[in-house]
This record gives C-alpha cells, sequence and structure tokens, in this order.
C-alpha cells in the first residue's frame, strides 16, 4: 500500500471542469485519472479483447495480471460473467491517454472512504448470509462473478468524487412530492414509479420469505433481516441526513440565487435604462420628471403587486379601481402631468362602470390641457349604492356657462356619456378659482 | 416668526435628509437626524424637538419603534410620518403607534412647511392618500363594534375626509362646507384618535387583506 501523498506530482492533467467546480480537496489519487470521470474506463493500450481488465487495473492500481486472473475466472465460470464483460465493453469509456505503470499505484480508501468500503462490504456479506439462510441464493455457479460485480461497485463507489456522488445522491433521495422546479416535473413520474416498484418488491420479497422459510427458521431469519436492517440503518443513518441537510441547503441556496436574478433583471430592465436615459438627457427637465414618474410607477407596481410593466391590468378580470388607475397612468403618461389618484372600495367593472372611468379620463384630459394647473387631484369611491369620480384641479377654471356649443368634450364625452348610463356629471368651475367635475352612477 | 419650530430628522437616506434640509432651510430649525431606530431614539431624547420627521421604514423597527420607545419619555413631542409606502399596513401602523400625520415624501416644500406647523401645534395632517386609506378602513358596517362611538366615522368626518381625498385643503374644505378651519381640525384630531384608538378588527387586520397599489 502506498502513501497517495507521494503520488508524482510531475505534468499533472488538466483539471477537468467538475474538479475544477470542486472546492473541497480531493483525494490525491483522483488526479492521476485520465478521465474526467470517476467511473472506471477501457484501457487505450492495455487490451486482451477489450480492454476492460487493463483499464480496470490502470483505474484501481491492482496488477493487471491478477485483475484479468479475476476477470477470467468470472468469465469463464458463469453465464453472467461475459454477460457483464460485454456490457462494460458497451458502456465503458476509453481511457483518452495511455496510464504510465508508476501511476499505477494501488491508492486503498482513505479515511471515510475506507469506512465506507468496509461499511459496503459488511452489508453485502450480511445480506448474502441471510440470502443464503432463507434459502434464495443463486446458485454454486453465480456468487462468484455476483461476487466481483460487488466488490467493482463498492470500489467504484468509494472512488468516485464528491461532486459526481452528490449528483447520484440527489437523484436516488427523492421522495415523491417533494418540492422541485417546474423544470423537473417530470421527474416526479419516475419517482413515483420507482416507489411503487419498491413497494411492488417489498411486498414480494416478503411474501416469498415467509413463503420459502420453513416454519422452524421463521424466528430466526426475520431477526437475521432486522438485524442486518438495523445496521444498515445504524450505519447509515447519519449519513443520509447528512445528506438531506445538504440537499436542503442547496435548495435554499437555489431559491436565493433566482430570487437575487429575479430582482436584478427588474432592476437593469427597469431602474438603470431609466438612469442611462437620463444621464443623456439631463437638461431636459419635465422629460426627466416623467422618466421618474413611470419608473417610480413600474417599481411600485412590482413592488407591492400588479404587473411587471407597471401598467394596470386590462384584461376582464380587472375591476373598477384598476381601470381608474389605469386611466389616471395614460393621462400622466400623455400629458405629463402627474394625476394623484385616491381610490376606496372597488367594484366589478361592467359597461357602466366603463362608461365612467372613460368619462372620468376625459375629464382628467380637459384638466390636463387646459387648466394649467401643476396637477390634478383623482378621488375615485365605490360604495354599496354608487361609483364616484372627482376630478379636480387647482387651474385658471372657466366659467361651465360660457362654454362655447362647438366644444364638444365637456357635454359629450363627460355629460351625455353619464346621462346615457343614468348617472349624473357636475362641473364647478369659476376663473381663477380651479375646476371640479364631480361623476356619479348609482349602482 | 418669534421662535421657529425645532424638526429632527429620521430617514435612512442620508441623501433624502439633505434634500430636506435643504428644503426647509431658513423655515424651520433642523436641530439633529438620524438613520436608524437607535440613533433616532438617543437623538430625540438629547434634543428634545418638536416635531420628528419620521420615516416609516427604518431598520432596526421601523418608524412606530421610535415612536414606541421616544413618545413615554417625551409625550410632548410630535411624530408627522413621512414615506414612499404606499402600502396601506405601514402607514395605518405608525399613524396607530401615535403619529399625528402622514405625508408622501412627493410633497411639496410649502406643504410640507405647512404639515409641520401644523402638527407642531397639536393638530393632525393627513394627506389625500391617508384619506383614503382610511375612508377605506371605516368603510361597511363594523360586524362587532364595541366602542360604536369609536368604531365608526360620523357622517360629517366622512364628509371631512372624501374632501381631503378629493385634494381640498382644510381652508377649501371650510369654506365647501361652510365650518371653521378649527371645526375642520376638531374633525381631523377626532378621526385620527379613532384610528388610534378604534378596536375595529379591520384597522388591523384590513390592511393586509388588501392589495392597494
Amino acid at each position: 500500500m502506498s502513501d497517495p501523498s507521494d503520488a508524482p506530482a510531475a505534468a499533472p492533467p488538466p483539471l477537468s471542469p467538475l474538479e475544477a467546480r470542486q472546492n473541497r480537496p480531493s483525494p490525491h489519487w483522483w488526479r492521476r485519472m485520465p478521465s474526467a470521470y470517476g467511473t472506471p474506463w477501457r484501457s487505450r493500450d492495455d487490451r486482451v479483447f477489450a480492454g476492460v481488465a487493463g483499464g480496470f487495473a490502470e483505474w484501481s492500481g491492482f496488477s493487471p495480471i491478477l485483475t484479468r486472473a479475476v476477470a477470467a475466472a468470472a468469465v469463464t465460470t458463469s453465464g453472467l460473467g461475459p454477460v457483464l464483460y460485454v456490457l462494460a465493453a458497451f458502456v465503458l469509456p476509453v481511457a483518452d491517454r495511455s496510464v504510465p505503470a508508476k501511476d499505477r499505484r494501488i491508492a486503498w480508501p482513505k479515511g471515510r472512504d475506507r469506512e465506507r468500503a468496509v461499511v459496503a462490504l459488511l452489508v453485502a456479506v450480511g445480506v448474502s448470509i441471510v440470502l443464503r439462510a432463507v434459502g434464495i441464493w443463486f446458485g454454486g455457479e453465480l456468487w462468484f462473478p455476483a461476487a466481483v460485480a460487488g466488490v467493482g461497485l463498492s470500489l467504484a463507489w468509494s472512488r468516485t468524487d464528491e461532486e459526481r456522488r452528490e449528483l447520484w445522491r440527489s437523484r436516488l433521495v427523492r421522495l415523491p412530492g417533494e418540492e422541485r422546479l417546474a423544470a423537473e416535473s417530470d421527474r416526479r413520474g419516475a419517482t413515483v414509479l420507482r416507489v411503487v416498484a419498491g413497494i411492488v418488491l417489498f411486498i414480494a420479497g416478503g411474501a416469498w420469505v415467509l413463503h420459502s422459510a420453513p416454519p422452524s427458521t421463521f424466528v430466526p431469519v426475520m431477526a437475521a433481516v432486522a438485524a442486518t436492517a438495523c445496521g444498515v440503518a445504524l450505519l447509515g443513518g447519519p449519513w443520509i441526513s447528512a445528506l438531506w441537510k445538504d440537499l436542503a441547503e442547496e435548495r435554499r441556496a437555489r431559491i436565493r440565487t433566482e430570487e437575487r436574478a429575479e430582482v436584478a433583471a427588474q432592476l437593469h430592465d427597469s431602474v438603470l435604462q431609466t438612469l442611462a436615459l437620463i444621464q443623456r438627457h439631463p437638461e431636459t427637465t419635465r422629460s426627466v420628471a416623467q422618466l421618474a414618474r413611470q419608473q417610480e410607477r413600474s417599481l411600485r407596481a412590482w413592488l407591492f403587486g400588479g404587473t411587471a410593466d407597471g401598467s394596470a391590468p386590462t384584461d376582464a378580470s380587472a375591476t373598477f379601481a384598476d381601470r381608474m388607475r389605469a386611466a389616471a397612468h395614460d393621462v400622466e403618461d400623455r400629458f405629463d402631468l402627474p394625476v394623484e389618484l385616491v381610490v376606496v372600495g372597488d367594484a366589478p367593472a361592467d359597461g357602466r362602470a366603463d362608461a365612467l372611468v372613460a368619462a372620468a379620463r376625459e375629464a382628467m384630459a380637459n384638466a390636463a390641457r387646459h387648466s394649467g394647473a401643476p396637477e390634478v387631484s383623482v378621488y375615485s369611491e365605490a360604495s354599496e349604492t354608487a361609483l364616484s369620480v372627482f376630478v379636480r384641479d387647482r387651474g385658471k377654471g372657466f366659467d361651465p356657462d360660457a362654454v362655447p356649443e362647438d366644444r364638444r368634450g365637456l357635454r359629450d364625452s363627460i355629460v351625455g356619456r353619464l346621462e346615457r348610463q343614468g348617472g349624473s356629471a357636475a362641473v364647478v368651475s369659476a376663473p381663477g378659482e380651479g375646476t371640479e367635475v364631480a361623476l356619479e352612477l348609482t349602482r | 416668526m418669534t421662535s421657529q419650530v425645532r424638526v429632527f430628522l429620521v430617514d435612512d437616506h442620508g441623501l433624502f435628509r439633505a434634500g430636506v434640509k435643504a428644503e426647509l432651510a431658513g423655515e424651520v430649525d433642523v436641530v439633529g437626524e438620524a438613520g436608524d431606530v437607535d440613533e433616532a431614539v438617543a437623538g430625540i431624547v438629547s434634543t428634545e424637538p418638536n416635531v420628528v420627521l419620521l420615516d416609516v421604514h427604518l431598520p432596526g423597527g421601523g418608524g412606530q419603534a421610535v415612536i414606541a420607545a421616544v413618545a413615554p419619555r417625551l409625550p410632548d413631542v410630535a411624530f408627522l410620518a413621512l414615506s414612499v409606502s404606499d402600502a396601506a399596513e405601514d402607514v395605518i401602523a405608525v399613524i396607530r403607534a401615535g403619529a399625528r400625520g402622514y405625508v408622501t415624501k412627493t410633497i411639496d416644500r410649502a406643504g410640507l412647511v405647512d404639515a409641520i406647523g401644523r402638527v407642531a401645534s397639536g393638530d393632525a395632517v393627513f394627506s389625500p392618500r391617508l384619506a383614503g386609506f382610511v375612508l377605506d378602513a371605516f368603510a361597511g358596517d363594523a360586524p362587532v363594534a364595541v366602542d360604536p362611538e369609536l368604531d365608526a366615522l360620523t357622517p360629517r368626518e366622512q364628509d371631512v375626509l372624501r374632501l381631503i381625498a378629493r385634494g381640498y385643503t382644510y381652508k377649501e374644505l371650510a369654506r365647501r362646507l361652510s365650518i371653521s378651519p378649527k371645526t375642520v381640525e376638531t374633525h381631523v384630531s377626532s378621526v385620527l384618535r379613532k384610528l388610534q384608538l378604534s378596536s375595529r378588527h379591520e384597522l388591523t387586520r384590513w390592511a393586509a387583506d388588501r392589495k392597494l397599489l
């Protein structure tokens, strides 16, 4: 057994992306691997048939002769051996470089890896003893290749790098109903299938045990099974719980990252763009004010609910209050004038409410066009009995009786519109006093 | 003016404090400023201002934490909440904690000076938006009126609040309702008291249920 720390440092292969991502120290022997992955490979140079045994020798560090002897024995003594060999020849990748003999020193698993390997071995032995006691046995010619495969698997596991294991675990240790991303939803079907298959196997296996065990051996068999299960739980329990914790932490981190990305995207799309626009045209104060207002509204809508672009919803689900907001925003944008909107209560939007909103929009536009006031105040209330909107400005005002006949805006768009719906509109104004348009519609 | 109102500024944005300070220069006496709750409490206790301009959102517990810490020690200090927040629950929370009024940060200079003066003289200051919030909160019948006196607004108070929400100043409002400005103040103060003392469960629950833009 050699100390892995004296592994040759000369000309290490370039780090694989997988390895480069790892931030925990990888075992020294890992650096000697020509392949990026922790699975065994087929040898490029040292081959008799497909290079499986040679590759395994390179990968594990065991003597190629010994490996070949074991492989030959496994292949020849049972029907399973050739199948495994052919399978390995197809599945395993060919190494992308030759592996010098000095790199092939056996590096036994160390520390926790060794513990795991021993545990795996003990479990395997315990399981085979149980199987034998029960009477389920592969038969004389099968045990040897099975043992070889088992040792190979346990070695493969103990020598796989940590990150890859994480990946395997995260695929293996999933329960149905565990929250996951929408993109992974197709995997849920596989999980359900796995659980169902597991239950079926469990029941079938249990029935088989009960059926094949003679009554006299029943108790010791069950005791053996229970002991083995307890052993597995004791040995694997802490590991599984640590794994769960890791997974939960990883999920939290992913959610945080996604939230951050969403905020960043929103800020980029809106705030940064607006700031850039303002920097390019700082001299036109009116457009700067307009930009700032639009930006504020959009950010507010995003922060406190509503749609991402800050516009009120225009679909059928929009309510009276939504449509009032949309109308106010529209007037703000078109006339570049702040509209201070206060909304109390809400009502479903129907044709009559829409007529009220349209009239209110016209009143706001009038105020913006003619009053000269620096802002327009709009109050909209939906009570049990009525919908009312007040549009008020502190502009120059006018004499309502002196409006020329041909000025149709007020008469048609506001008063007429409401009267057709059975509502009423009143205009209170005097020169120098500002204007207030009161619109009311009984429900 | 014989003695200027002494004002303490609390806002976590230094830039905003600087702007308000520059705006108020000459009109009021800014005696101190703070950027978080602890700093604010210490500063207010040591300077004993007439009015505290208080941001609703503050690191360390928000505006209501400042009021809760200062009010028992200095009952004469008046708080005016200043916010960009449209979230009704934030605003209502600060008012219920004891602020004498609420204005938005986009208020102009004259409006702010006027509001500070009124808060300093013991009156309440309602912006149109706050009036809207209050009308909304008191709308409908109180199912279990524990104290009918406190749990509903009188028709007159509703009229006053509606006019405030419609953008009327107190003076315009008084003329419109043919009452004296002093009576308007009385109504608004009474609404403020109801807001702070009412047990209407809508007041505590309503804001959270509602998505106000």
